[in-house]
């Protein structure tokens, strides 16, 4: 019998660019949101300005107040979304109960919502050719239009900053893979360790032939998106907790910690925080403290990061949530599926843009850490319903693979992209215990999504799949 | 300069009592009515307290006049709408931040705003 060859496990060229996020040398003051919404729009008026000449030569560029009636202009501000539905505080003191309805809707657009552009000077009420569907609060554009004599806006060309510059990907001699994996709950009801465990072993290459395991081989890092363990809420509802019953608080938190160790062992792991973990609420969420991974922070490949996180591997640039910000934009506009939010939110170059407004952001004084400069060319957003992707192209030949992570806990599914020259393959691995619940039946499926058009061919056991139609 | 408690007047308006013309009540401490005398001046207000001056003191007149002139300006510069919000940093951070976000604020305010100064309406609003 020959000798199997050890395979070694491929590197890559790692580092992180969360240095953004970081809050730890701010220093609050007890200031307000406003800074925060004056350099969000200083910044973005710097770009919209620089690029509208092109666009639309010859109109002038007016603020709020400098607005004449009939004339054409360009106005630059920050969008507000006025929202019949939006919860406010204020709903608990109304008078007539019966207006406000006692289940609230996931969504709050209502048809008589309507779009105010606001810039220092003050604010006008806007109509016109602008889709009051597709927008929400906090959005910094252009607009080509002229004053009404009702004192409104009449819109007729809408201008966003668009995607930002890309750094050319130089090209790679070898393919290596990227896992992300989000929403595993650990601790919840729907959490399966064997799901767990599976990917575990799948990916430190415990399982399959040895066709599995060179593919494992080519796992360079494990990107955790969020929302890894599940506190029980009868423990966090302000209730006292009996001593019997304190103990039982970490409990996800140590199982979790007990299975990375093996990941950790084995490859590096970027862990964010979801909106269920131990970390703070308001975005940007600060990395996990060392100490709830007293197993798996001992090894060096085991980094805690902030959520949104970015980083470089081998001069590819991956940006990405955990998925607040596209769910908070899933509540107040509208779009076909979470890849277009995605897409909006690069094309407004913000990751945010309902911060402050609707999503817990921290109030800094002096820059918006959310502002997307540079264009990723991975794009990535933990704990959504399902897999999705799709390759967005810009005008500028910028190129960024957008991904949607389906919520492990309810899928079973991670999601590995091939980290090289051409982002437009992504393998999906999803891994489902078979009927009897025991490892020898466990099916190992992997999909292929050959780019945009996403036609599927499904192939088992992995044995087919090393063919040239995959290099593209 | 001075910052009052929430609400308080005094510092830049001191009420006069309907029997100033003696010239001995209002003449209370120099340092209340220098104040006065330096409010007034800024507020262009005709009070009452403007009749009483210290000892002819032109050393610290200037100096005053100084201080006054270099109060108005950094308050004009709390109020400019173009260097954003004022409120919740101090007037050096926010002289900053306009420097870092290409506004070109006058360097000339920079020694004006001593460290941890905050704008004009901090503690009252």
């Amino acid at each position: 019998m020959p000798v199997p060859k050890p395979m070694e496990r491929k590197q890559a060229a790692y580092s992180n660019l969360d240095e953004r996020y970081a809050i730890q040398g701010e220093k609050y003051q007890g200031q307000q949101y406003s800074h925060i919404y004056f350099t969000r729009l200083r910044h973005m008026r710097n770009l919209l300005h620089a690029l509208v000449p092109s666009l639309k030569p010859l109109l002038p560029v007016t603020t709020v107040l400098g607005l004449e009636e009939g004339k054409d202009c360009i106005l630059v501000g920050t969008l507000y979304k006025h929202m019949k539905l939006k919860p406010s505080i204020l709903d608990e003191y109304a008078k007539e109960r019966s207006a406000i309805p006692l289940v609230k809707p996931h969504n709050f657009m209502h048809p008589d919502d309507h779009l105010i552009l606001e810039d220092e000077s003050g604010r006008v009420t806007l109509a016109g050719a602008i889709p009051t569907a597709a927008f929400v609060t906090g959005v910094v554009v252009a607009l080509h239009g002229k004053e009404t004599s009702a004192g409104n806006f009449l819109v007729e060309d809408v201008l966003e900053a668009g995607l930002p510059p890309q750094t050319a990907l130089s090209s790679a001699a070898e393919d290596k893979y990227v896992v992300f994996v989000s929403g595993l709950s650990v601790g919840s009801d729907t959490f399966n360790p064997l799901q767990f465990q599976l990917l575990i072993d799948h990916v430190t290459g415990h399982l399959g032939d040895e066709n599995e395991q060179s593919i494992a081989s080519n796992i360079v890092r494990v990107v955790v998106a969020g929302n890894s363990v599940h506190i029980s809420p009868r423990f966090v509802n302000g209730q006292t907790v009996a001593s019997k019953d304190q103990s039982r608080i970490a409990e996800p938190i140590k199982e979790l910690d007990i299975m990375l160790t093996q990941l950790v062992a084995s490859l590096p792991v970027d862990m964010m925080p979801g909106c269920h973990d131990p970390a703070n609420f308001s975005l940007p969420q600060q990395p996990l403290h060392r100490c709830l991974f007293s197993g798996a922070s001992t090894y060096n490949t085991f980094s805690s990061c902030s959520n949104p996180h970015q980083f470089e591997l081998d001069s590819v640039q991956f940006l990405g949530t955990s998925g607040q910000n596209i769910d908070d934009l899933y509540k107040y506009s509208d779009a076909k599926d979470k890849l277009e939010f995605m897409e909006r939110t690069l094309r407004w170059r913000h990751l945010a843009p309902t911060a402050p407004n609707s999503l817990g952001c921290y109030p800094y004084t002096d820059k918006d850490p959310f502002l997307v400069e540079s264009c990723p060319h991975v794009y990535f957003v933990g704990n959504q319903d399902k897999y999705e992707t799709r390759l967005l192209e810009g005008p500028e030949k910028q190129k960024v693979r957008l991904i949607s992570i389906p919520r492990f806990s309810e899928s079973g599914a991670a999601v590995m992209q091939w980290s090289q020259a051409q982002p437009n393959l992504c393998l999906i691995a999803s891994l489902q215990p078979g009927p009897s619940s025991t490892i020898s039946n466990c099916q190992l499926e992997m999909l292929f999504d050959f780019g945009p058009a996403g036609h599927i061919p499904h192939n088992r056991n992995g044995k087919e799949e090393r063919t040239d139609e995959i290099r593209l | 300069m001075t910052r009052g408690g929430g609400g308080d007047m005094k510092s830049f308006f001191r009420q006069q009592k309907a029997h100033a013309g003696a010239g001995a009540a209002t003449k209370s401490t120099g340092g209340v009515s220098k104040k006065a005398a330096a409010a007034a001046h800024h507020h262009q207000k005709a009070a009452p307290a403007v009749h009483v001056h210290p000892a002819p003191d032109h050393g610290a007149d200037s100096t005053r006049l100084q201080q006054e002139e270099r109060e108005r300006a950094a308050r004009e510069f709390d109020m400019d709408m173009r260097y954003g919000p004022c409120l919740g940093v101090t007037r050096a951070q926010r002289w900053r931040r306009a420097a870092a976000l290409g506004l070109a604020p006058p360097p000339a305010l920079l020694v004006l705003c001593t460290d941890d100064q905050p704008c004009l309406w901090e503690g009252r609003v």
